[in-house]
């Protein structure tokens, strides 16, 4: 029984390791908002987002959670008319990363909101442990 | 001899809480995994699980009985709502769930905590 609950704490561990993953590149998105080429001919930052997949534990036979990859948005960018720009084209435009910074706003609100609840899972199993141990206490 | 069955009932049923617990976690944890379904174990029958599994010889034997869902059925849970990326898990009713199987959970090591008391005052320790 306390094994089941162990399995439990660890299942939860694997979903607050995938949202710490998925924070790290939010916030590799927004720092990197405004990267650009040094070249006209060079591409901005690419957004990157995560994917997760569920993985069975073999041995305690709990599903997981696991990052399946991390991806980059090749190839979308947005233009601004900048001509002095380093990166700047014949017409004076320059390709910036398409980021918007909302959207990576509200990524991250459902992964801290994502991440609190597995913090809670994990001390639920705790407590019910400490609930089992004190039946010892009489 | 009727009083020696509540420990195994009450055994029985702290684990069928903690597998229950659990599948929460998992959900929990794959509340963003796109298609993943919301998952819950059967309700509580007594005499469940008592003939159950298999023994294993040795320990490095895989028992299929002895995962965590056990020899409880795991079937996806009737959804709330479906997010665009076709998942199901809900974090508000996960939390509610978990809050059941703490309320049970506490209930039941009382009720053993009592008994226990009571076997050891016929005793007269």
């Amino acid at each position: 029984m306390v094994d089941t609950l162990k399995a439990a704490m660890a299942v939860s561990t694997s979903g607050i390791a995938a949202q710490t993953l998925r924070i790290r590149v939010i916030s590799e998105n927004i720092a990197n908002s405004s990267v650009t080429a040094d070249t006209s001919q060079g591409d901005p930052y690419q957004r990157k987002t995560v994917s997760f997949s569920s993985q069975v534990d073999r041995v305690n036979g709990v599903t997981g959670v696991k990052v399946n990859s991390v991806n980059s948005t090749l190839g979308q960018y947005t233009q601004v008319f900048d001509p002095n720009h380093v990166a700047a084209d014949e017409n004076g435009m320059v390709k910036m990363p398409k980021v918007d910074v909302m959207m990576e706003m509200a990524d991250m609100r459902e992964t801290v909101r994502s991440y609190q609840a597995n913090v809670q899972a994990v001390r639920q199993a705790r407590e019910l442990i400490s609930m089992t141990i004190d039946m010892m206490r009489g | 001899m009727s009083a020696i069955y509540l420990s195994g009932l009450a055994g029985e049923h702290a684990n069928w809480l903690s597998v229950r617990q659990t599948v929460i976690a998992s959900n929990v944890a794959n509340a963003n995994t796109p298609g993943f379904k919301a998952k819950d174990i059967s309700a509580f029958e007594p005499g469940q699980t008592r003939f159950a599994s298999l023994v294993a010889t040795n320990a490095g034997h895989l028992n299929p009985a002895s995962g965590a869902s056990g020899s409880f059925k795991v079937s996806n849970e009737s959804a709330w709502d479906v997010y665009h990326s076709g998942g199901t898990v809900n974090l508000p009713r996960e939390m509610m769930k978990a809050g059941q199987v703490s309320v049970d959970f506490q209930l039941n090591t009382t009720v053993m905590k009592s008994f226990h008391r009571m076997v050891v005052s016929a005793f007269g320790v």
